[in-house]
């Protein structure tokens, strides 16, 4: 019974807490763990591979740690029942498997790396029902500024979508650089000074998710979140009608205000944005000293002819 | 005249700085005053500051190692406070720049000025003795290495008094780190202090190769040599190959933040993608250059505690030599999100998960040295121990984030500063310290007491997992690295683990230094009279503790892998020849110190745009290395009556201890017996070169 008791006194609160399983849950905050509860089908991939790569690792973790205890046990120096063999150095047949076994798993995972890396490039379009929305992401010190091209409004720090409907994400950088991701959607992709990259997500339920610049980038770092708003597509036409409505342009004065160093931006909504704001805000460090006025913008620069000198990097 | 420094550099809006700064000058003070109550002065600048011998170079390597361990740990665990502080409604106690000149300086220092001093430093110590050397190849040269890395160290203790630290994380990522995002002087002094001690390492690295090519004792070809050995020429070569990388673009970053040119700048065609290829090219090496000595020092302590022959010693010299080709190989692994394409990203990602084939064998290797052996749990087992367990975790996040699909997911989160600290603390730091507890008797002649020292492992590896499982939590809970505040209170909670994680390896810290403490206060009890306290296997436990200044009386023959078991086992140890002779020796020299002072002076001066003074330092260590050139008296001769002398009162010693009575012992403990006491005919011996 003595031997007992310790394991008890250590056993006895998990086994009371075991009665409810909502009790881990709240204590170690395991619902907050959001590469697993996913939004949307890149995340869902994405935690695939993650788990399914885990399984195949463990074909490595269990024989290491499990060998390891063993022999660390089992051949102690005063265990002297053991066999010993102090010359005993090579075999041909363990060592066809200590290099067979890594080369095998490594294979399978490098099926799984092509396999999934393709089919996760942020830059290949989502295929789903509804055609996508396109969104132009511009990080700035410290805040994040979203253009929606296809309706001619803009937000800071909030961000909204459509359910059911992929967002094709068109990112560059007024400042630093920055990496953009929503954790349960999916993919991070750089945001660059002069150059565009390109990030596909969906969101595949309803709901507010939390939105982050992951590449430090300053004192204001880590005040630099956003809303991610994943709405039903009538309270997305609801949200475009509301910036439409805010009263709020986002010309020449707002713009050169805005992108002064600011932390903990509250939401903006923007009535309406100068076209080709983004494929300006990529020029003018690709030309020079990127001080050049905001009306010198050629009307025809588009992001996508700007793009291909990004891209090409 | 002074450029830009002004009195302003030394005001600290801060508290806690000007605490610290306390703190560092009244430490110095008092280590100032001591030694000059002492009177140490003469025997430092005598026997330390000018000496060119490997066994002291290394000592100092590690003396600078311990000091930045200690500023490193304080870093992180101020990085922990706050983070654990901060919080729902919470600030901290920081200051957002505050809290970004802490986590850059914990990832500088420990990198730079914790791992690194600490791996040559056992390199130094180690690499002649074990291949029958009497120093390295350029003695000189070493003494430069070493005294580089202080003045480099200096620099970044001096950035605590007179201005600040570089806030841009220890990658220095531009366009950030560029004079247009980052005006102060910190990425300046980050810049010079990392290019003082590269040109330190890369000198380290000529070296080494040179010495383990060049000055192996007679009989010892490659595949003869101690792993140890092996894996430090594979480090070297790494050195020697990478380190251009960053020198280059560091300087071509101070180009840009010194003279106004735009290789890495947003504007003007800089690239700002090139730096970060440039920094990861040498940056994925140096992880195997940290790691690769690890692995070597892990595989004499598993051959030394199991009393037993390396498993698979030909697969580990290839598994190394692999590793060290494939870490140039998989540098965009850093920054799969740049926006390549698939294919690139790809080839790079199973370029990555290749080097878990070699490591994977690796440690299969070490598990079937245990095999069959008679393991004695003397501390570098336990690190060993804790390793290898704790290692494979490390492996499996790699691997993880080695693929591209998913390391888009969980780049510059939690996830990933969880997955370097599981390969860094466990494959470098446990393997650093395992090294420390075997070769400390070599060179200071007493062991390291084993009580303490328990208590320090137990603090570290329980420290390590409390610390370091919940940031893998955070990293799934989608939290970016590099937050000073925040508020989620599920971040909250894990934090607080994390940094009570801290608190444990804190002790653990703490045991290290008592032991130190008490194994000196303890010296006589530990002392190791016979030059062989494990039962060593290798040349450096052939020779007495602390070595004489020539390391070897006589040159060694190596007739087998394990060249001194083989002596023991075939009765020829300590033979003496018929006479000694007369040894010739470097001398000491000055002239390290004197290079070492006029480049801090140098990188203290560039930082602060005090542009005569940086060219009067350029000259002057020029004129220096003129002078010295004139010296035509560089060796001096220790006369063979001496050295006869020494290893008289050795063989004594070794007499005294019945050194030669256990000899019979070891013949008979060498043989091969199955539990029933049959003799098992020692087949693999012929092909291991061990004469019939």
């Amino acid at each position: 019974m003595r031997r007992l008791r310790v394991p008890l006194i250590v056993a006895l609160p998990l086994l009371l807490g075991g009665c409810s399983a909502q009790w881990f849950i709240d204590t170690f905050y395991l619902n907050e763990l959001v590469t697993f509860f996913t939004a949307g089908p890149v995340a869902a991939y994405q935690r695939n591979v993650m788990l399914f790569t885990f399984m195949v690792m463990l074909f490595v973790l269990v024989p290491v740690v499990g060998f390891t205890l063993w022999f660390a046990w089992h051949y102690r120096a005063n265990n002297k029942k053991n066999t010993y063999t102090p010359n005993w150095h090579h075999s041909n047949l363990l060592e066809a498997f200590l290099w067979g076994g890594p080369i095998a798993i490594i294979l399978v995972l490098a099926l799984v790396t092509v396999v999934s890396t393709y089919d996760l490039d942020p830059y290949k379009p989502i295929e789903a029902e509804n055609d996508p929305i396109r969104v132009q992401a511009i990080a700035m010190d410290w805040k994040w500024l979203f253009i929606y091209p296809d309706y001619g409004v803009a937000s800071v720090n909030e961000m909204a979508m459509p359910v059911d409907t992929p967002l094709q994400i068109d990112l560059t950088s007024a400042s630093v650089m920055n990496g953009f991701m929503i954790p349960r959607l999916g993919s991070q992709v750089m945001a660059m000074s002069g150059m565009r990259t390109r990030l596909h997500l969906m969101a595949d339920e309803k709901g507010e998710f939390f939105g982050k610049n992951y590449q430090y980038s300053g004192d204001g770092f880590a005040d630099q979140r956003f809303t991610a708003e994943s709405l039903s597509q009538a309270d997305f036409d609801g949200w475009i009608d509301k910036a439409r409505s805010s009263g709020q342009p986002l010309d020449l004065s707002a713009y050169r205000s805005l992108v002064e160093p600011s932390r903990n931006v509250d939401p903006i909504l923007y009535s309406s944005v100068p076209d080709g704001l983004f494929g300006y805000v990529m020029h003018r460090f690709q030309v020079g000293d990127g001080k050049i006025p905001l009306d010198a913008v050629p009307s025809d620069l588009t992001a996508d002819d700007i793009a291909q000198h990004g891209h090409a990097h | 005249m002074f450029g830009k420094l002004t009195l302003d550099a030394f005001h600290h809006s801060s508290m806690i700085i000007v605490f610290a700064n306390v703190i560092m000058i009244g430490t110095g003070l008092a280590v100032v005053a001591a030694l000059t109550y002492y009177r140490k002065w003469g025997y430092l600048y005598r026997e330390w500051f000018t000496t060119v011998d490997h066994k002291k170079i290394g000592v100092i390597y590690i003396v600078i190692a311990l000091i930045f361990l200690l500023r490193g740990f304080i870093d992180a665990a101020m990085v922990r406070a706050q983070q654990a502080s901060a919080g729902p409604g919470m600030d901290g106690y920081l200051e957002a720049a505050h809290f970004a000149e802490l986590f850059t300086g914990h990832g500088t220092m420990m990198i730079f000025f914790m791992a690194m001093p600490f791996l040559v430093g056992l390199m130094n110590i180690a690499i002649p003795l074990q291949i029958g050397a009497r120093d390295v190849s350029f003695p000189l040269l070493n003494a430069i290495s070493v005294w580089l890395t202080a003045a480099a160290g200096a620099l970044v203790m001096i950035s605590l008094l007179v201005g600040s630290f570089s806030e841009a994380g220890w990658s220095g990522y531009t366009p950030f780190s560029g004079l247009a995002h980052s005006p102060g002087p910190g990425v300046d002094y980050w810049i010079w202090a990392l290019q003082i001690s590269g040109i330190s390492t890369t000198l380290t690295g000529v070296n080494f190769v040179t010495t383990i090519l060049k000055k192996r004792a007679p009989g010892m070809t490659l595949m003869r040599m101690p792993m140890f050995t092996w894996t430090v020429l594979c480090t070297s070569i790494l050195i020697v190959v990478s380190f251009p990388a960053l020198t280059a673009a560091l300087a071509l970053l101070a180009l840009d933040r010194s003279v106004g040119t735009h290789f890495f700048t947003s504007i003007m065609g800089g690239d700002q993608m090139l730096y970060i290829n440039m920094f990861w090219l040498w940056g994925h090496p140096e992880v195997y250059i940290l790691v690769l000595p690890a692995f070597g020092i892990f595989s004499e302590v598993v051959t030394t505690y199991c009393n037993k022959r390396l498993f698979g010693y030909t697969s580990m010299v290839w598994a190394t030599m692999a590793i060290a080709f494939l870490s140039f190989g998989v540098w965009v692994h850093h920054f799969y999100t740049m926006g390549q394409d698939p294919l690139r990203n790809s080839i790079f990602g199973i370029a990555t998960m290749v080097i878990a084939i070699p490591t994977g064998v690796k440690i299969y290797d070490w598990i079937w040295t245990m095999f069959r052996g008679r393991i004695e749990y003397k501390l570098p087992m336990l690190w060993t121990l804790g390793f290898l367990i704790t290692f494979v975790m490390g492996g499996m996040s790699g691997v993880l984030l080695a693929i591209p699909g998913a390391d888009y997911k969980m780049h510059n989160s939690l996830f990933l500063v969880a997955h370097f600290h599981n390969v860094l603390i466990p494959g470098t730091m446990f393997g650093l310290l395992a090294g420390f507890y075997y070769w400390f008797p070599k060179v200071f002649g007493f062991r390291l007491d084993e009580k303490w020292g328990r208590h320090s492992f137990w603090g570290w590896l329980v420290g390590f997992y409390v610390a370091f499982v919940p940031l893998y939590m955070l990293g799934i809970m989608g939290m970016p690295r590099r937050m000073v505040t925040y508020d989620n209170p599920a971040w909250h909670f894990w934090l607080v683990i994390a940094a009570i994680g801290a608190i444990i390896v804190a002790y653990g810290i703490f045991a290290m230094f008592m032991q130190i403490y008490v194994s000196w206060r303890d010296r006589e009890k530990n002392a190791d009279l016979t030059g062989d306290p494990w039962g060593g296997r290798t040349l450096e436990w052939s020779i007495p503790s602390p070595p004489p200044e020539y390391n070897f009386a006589v040159v060694p023959e190596v007739r087998d892998r394990d060249a001194f078991m083989e002596m023991k086992v075939n009765d020829w140890a300590y033979q003496r020849p018929s006479a000694y002779e007369d040894i010739h020796m470097p001398k000491s020299t000055p002239l390290a110190i004197v290079i070492a002072a006029l480049s801090f002076v140098f990188g203290f001066a560039y930082v602060w745009h005090i542009w005569w003074l940086a060219g009067l330092c350029v000259l002057g260590t020029v004129a220096a290395v003129i002078v010295r050139s004139f010296n035509d008296e560089t060796e001096f001769v220790i006369p063979a009556a001496e050295v006869e002398a020494d290893e008289d009162a050795f063989h004594r010693r070794l007499q005294d201890a019945d050194v030669f009575e256990h000899m019979k012992d070891i013949k008979e403990y060498g043989d091969e017996r199955t539990p029933n006491g049959e003799f098992i005919e020692p087949t693999t011996r012929a092909t291991s070169g061990v004469p019939g």
